[in-house]
């Protein structure tokens, strides 16, 4: 009975991951540039690994293996952040221009005036 | 448990293939390093999803293949980013 | 080779349970080769890092457990946020509308700017996307997320992580 019990919780848990991780890959495909493709690959790595990870560690139960799965999921996270930082902080420097709805307007203005204030330094 | 972990990978696997076209059509050099390093979170899942079907025997593989790809990803990333456009 | 530094001794900590967690096992000979390499590998490591972690000069471990608290309390953003981005890339319409910010904080230091980063990164809607001096720019993937960033709660968040006492 318990056995019924956990492995559907851990099919619960694989399918949405595997769900999150179809999200990533379909955004990576549809967003329109680098910056709106990040989002979806970011957000969607550490939500995605991370549920397929605990589900695989409610299988495992406590053992050395599970140790190796968290330190995994540890790195996992740490690993996406810094990755989306990155290759964020190296499109802004090669110059990418990020896409808006009216471009044809915007693309003649210079590039730094498409970063829209809303803050004032 | 065995034939639901082969679905999933097989499902991975299929995902796997849509983001290669990301990586080949991609108009940025940026594009193809972010779809390959969405391909390497996938190998990951997929590799640890083997090693539950083959008695645990790839845990050690994923836990390098994690760290080369961290470090890999990040360093194209920065020599892109010191050389500009490519 | 400094043993008077007390982050080389965390160093050779961490790399020791790495071992353990690797090898798998907790024979004598085992040990005794594990504590070896802890230390080999964090006197080599120390020379390299030496320049780079004066950041992690008032790191104590009240600090460490407030981010632990906020980690569990961006749980729920971490989620919040890929449902917000698989509605938006589900959509045949695709409603986005995208915006790049100049978000200026007052915190001081490195660490604390990196970890708000990082909690703007996990938030719904954000992107940090680049550090210039106080400012960061935040891609927003559409308008409103911006407003909601105006509110400042995470920098409040990231503040009381890193309070003194």
């Amino acid at each position: 009975m318990f056995e019924v019990i956990s492995n559907s919780v851990v099919v619960l848990f694989l399918s949405v991951g595997v769900f999150f991780l179809w999200v990533g890959i379909v955004g990576i495909i549809r967003f329109p540039d680098i910056y709106s493709r990040l989002h979806a690959a970011t957000k969607c790595d550490i939500l995605g690994a991370g549920l397929v990870l605990i589900g695989l560690i409610i299988y495992e139960g406590f053992s050395f293996d599970a140790l190796k799965l968290l330190a995994i999921a540890a790195l996992l996270l740490s690993s996406s952040l810094v990755i989306g930082h990155a290759i964020a902080r190296a499109a802004r420097r090669t110059d990418l221009v990020f896409w808006h709805e009216n471009r044809e307007e915007k693309i003649m203005l210079e590039k730094e005036k498409l970063f829209r204030e809303i803050f004032k330094v | 448990m065995t034939p639901f972990f082969i679905g999933m990978s097989v499902v991975l696997l299929i995902g796997v293939f849509v983001a290669l076209y990301r990586a080949f059509k991609g108009p940025d050099v940026l594009d193809r390093v972010l779809a390959v390093s969405l391909i390497g979170t996938n190998t990951l899942v997929i590799l640890m999803l083997i090693g539950y079907i083959y008695k645990h025997t790839f845990l050690d593989v994923a836990l390098a293949y994690a760290l080369l790809s961290f470090i890999s990803i990040v360093v194209i990333a920065r020599y892109v980013e010191s050389k500009g456009k490519l | 080779m400094d043993w008077t530094d007390k982050r080389v001794r965390i160093l050779a900590l961490i790399i020791f349970v790495f071992w353990i967690i690797l090898t798998e096992s907790f024979a004598f000979l085992n040990l005794l080769l594990g504590v070896l390499i802890a230390l080999i590998v964090s006197c080599l490591s120390y020379s390299l890092l030496r320049d780079h972690w004066s950041c992690m000069e008032d790191v104590n471990f009240r600090k460490f457990w407030r981010f632990c608290i906020c980690t569990m309390r961006i749980v729920k953003d971490v989620f919040q946020a890929n449902t917000d981005v698989g509605e938006r890339v589900m959509d045949p319409k695709m409603p986005i509308s995208p915006a790049v910010i100049k978000f200026k904080s007052n915190l001081p230091g490195l660490l604390p700017k990196v970890v708000l980063a990082c909690f703007i990164t996990l938030r719904p809607g954000t992107l940090a996307v680049d550090f210039e001096g106080d400012v960061i720019y935040v891609h927003c993937i559409a308008d409103e997320f911006a407003k909601e960033l105006m509110e400042r709660k995470l920098e409040n968040l990231v503040e009381w992580i890193f309070k003194e006492n």
